[in-house]
């Protein structure tokens, strides 16, 4: 195994766990403790990336954190800073401003399916200057080898890496292993993949995809991401130098990390609860864990009741007005009964 | 007066117009235009008997029987030099595609303001099921200063220029909603969801609690316009009228597709269509 990438996304994922609430102050001190640790990559801005601050999603506390953060950026020249974009949440303005503020990894991200609308947007990070991955979420809503013509085109866009992503939490050690097999035999760029820990197998899909020839995973300090979390960079980081991997991590440095996180958000640690277990059986978005709880309130409905229903209907990433609209249709049919 | 037309670009929103235009007694499709013979739309225009070219406007300006309005169906950046052509030739465009460019037209708000213009543009689909009920709500609170409009679409309905011009789209979108409802802050977000049976065009639209001030009134408002932009899309359907989540309040609609081209999901070719409809037949 060639020593992988670790891509730290705490600052990005962790914004679903605190309500898209970290601060400048919080993230240049995690920064630096993550510097000291040998981190190389980390990730930045809100739980479901550039553009994502909404009512529809949830509003970042602080739009103004890139800005604030823009000198850190700019000064540690030994981390690259990367952003998840994703089309229809962001537009072309968005992304050259970034840019200009020392972003310099841009993951261009669609649902499995629909790779061709990355097409404009990997161009467009490429002619910035950028580094461009393409990002393939919900990744286990379509089959492997569905999945590899969909990296393919991103390949073709102008991707120099792929990466799929596991957004529910839903996928098992072999379907990883499967999927890795199908898109390494037709892409020739490297493959990461980014776990979620509803079924509580974010490491064991992890150590299954590095064994299957991925190059880079999506690690949390604490597992602080979506939903019942990620993998957790210090769990990894352990075994791995355990196995005796050399990782370039100190271990020592990554709990300080993982402390930084506890002691902030002692409140919000991700956990494998019922409610997450169930939306990872039922494949939907880590990052929807809070709405269902809010709408099966609001509507009196059965939490359940409404991530079987949303189950059913194949929803993606993105589409929280769809958990209100179906919630509503649940209520009106219960009341009719 | 029959109304002449020609068509330009045989993608999923200029078939569907076309099936909608050959409905209508008082318009006439003089030409279905794209560049290739073999393509879908082609095949089918011409097995409804409708003249067809593989050589896209310049075709359309040297028919006999010339076009009244040439209607872009292409993708936004061709939209400019179609208008030049256009212009040159002393034919009105009316712009399907969100290239930005001419006047931003939303039948339901300011037809009577567009149809003295050269250059008309639909904005796009998200507008079109939108911006009736964002001018509601800021009728009923006039401090009220951002809004959000959230669609969602059926994969299945979605061709290649859509999914090549979704920037495009996004700030189209944003600043027709700007500009006809005055409201300063507007964030569109679009989703193209590929579930299967496909899904309808749903329009959600969020804005702040507090900035609600006139609730009932507001929902009256929700309904004149909504009612309003009915008269011309038949297949919109308000779902939520108005629903407060704590600090978010949305109104929710659907748009039924009339089945012409694509089944009935397809909402978001209907709504763009009627609405240039609408302006046809009202030049």
């Amino acid at each position: 195994m060639n020593l992988p990438i670790f891509y730290d996304v705490t600052l990005r994922d962790g914004s679903h766990a605190n309500n898209h609430s970290f601060t400048s102050q919080f993230c240049s001190q995690y920064i630096e403790q993550a510097y000291k640790s040998g981190l190389k990559f980390i990730e930045l801005g809100h739980g479901n990336g550039l553009g994502g601050s909404s009512l529809q999603i949830g509003k970042s506390k602080d739009p103004y954190i890139l800005r604030s953060l823009e000198k850190y950026i700019n000064s540690n020249k030994d981390i690259k800073f990367g952003m998840h974009v994703i089309p229809g949440l962001a537009k072309f303005a968005d992304i050259k401003k970034i840019v200009n503020q020392g972003i310099s990894i841009i993951r261009v991200a669609s649902h499995c399916s629909e790779a061709d609308t990355t097409e404009t947007y990997i161009e467009y990070a490429a002619n910035c200057g950028c580094e461009v991955w393409g990002l393939l979420m919900m990744s286990h809503m379509i089959k492997p080898d569905h999945l590899a013509k969909e990296a393919e085109k991103m390949q073709s866009y102008g991707a120099s890496r792929i990466v799929f992503l596991d957004s529910a939490g839903s996928l098992t050690p072999s379907m990883v292993e499967k999927i890795c097999i199908e898109i390494l035999s037709v892409i020739k760029i490297p493959l990461g993949i980014h776990t979620h820990n509803n079924l509580n197998a974010a490491l064991a899909n992890s150590l299954s995809a590095l064994s299957n020839g991925c190059s880079s995973i999506d690690v949390c300090s604490r597992g602080y991401g979506a939903g019942a979390g990620n993998l957790s960079l210090e769990s990894i980081i352990a075994i791995l130098e355990k196995d005796g991997v050399d990782t370039g991590i100190s271990f020592d440095e990554v709990i300080k990390l993982a402390n930084l996180i506890q002691s902030y958000f002692p409140q919000s640690l991700p956990q494998v609860d019922s409610l997450s277990v169930s939306t990872g059986f039922y494949g939907l978005f880590s990052g929807y864990k809070k709405k269902i709880i809010e709408v099966a309130k609001e509507y009196n409905i059965e939490e359940i009741q409404l991530v079987k229903k949303l189950g059913e209907i194949d929803i993606i990433a993105g589409q929280e007005d769809q958990i209100i609209s179906t919630a509503s249709e649940l209520s009106n049919k219960e009341q009719k009964s | 007066m029959t109304k002449k037309v020609a068509i330009l670009g045989p993608g999923n929103i200029g078939c569907d117009l076309l099936c909608k235009c050959l409905k209508e007694e008082e318009i006439e499709v003089v030409m279905f235009a794209g560049r290739n013979y073999n393509s879908k739309g082609l095949r089918l225009a011409s097995s409804l008997g409708v003249p067809i070219t593989d050589r896209s406007i310049d075709a359309i300006i040297k028919l006999k029987n010339k076009p009244d309005i040439i209607v872009d169906a292409t993708s936004a950046i061709y939209h400019k030099s179609h208008y030049e052509v256009a212009k040159k030739n002393k034919i009105l465009i009316i712009d399907m595609t969100p290239a930005n460019y001419g006047i931003s037209c939303c039948p339901a708000i300011n037809l009577t303001e567009c149809i003295k213009e050269d250059n008309i543009n639909m904005i796009s689909c998200g507008g079109q099921s939108s911006i009736p009920i964002c001018y509601a709500i800021k009728a009923s609170n006039a401090d009220l200063d951002y809004i959000e409009v959230v669609s969602t679409i059926s994969s299945a309905s979605a061709g290649l220029a859509t999914r090549r011009n979704i920037s495009n789209y996004i700030n189209t979108t944003e600043n027709a909603i700007m500009n006809l409802t005055g409201i300063k802050n507007v964030k569109v977000i679009i989703n193209i969801s590929p579930a299967i049976p496909p899904i309808r065009m749903k329009t959600s639209i969020f804005v702040e609690t507090q900035q609600i001030i006139n609730y009932q009134e507001t929902i009256a408002n929700i309904k004149l316009m909504s009612d309003k932009t009915r008269e011309y899309v038949k297949g919109l359907k308000n779902i939520i009228i108005l629903k407060s989540f704590g600090e978010k309040t949305l109104s929710q609609i659907e748009i039924i597709g009339s089945g012409d081209y694509f089944e009935e999901y397809a909402g978001n070719l209907e709504i763009i269509n009627c609405a240039a409809l609408k302006v046809i037949k009202n030049l």
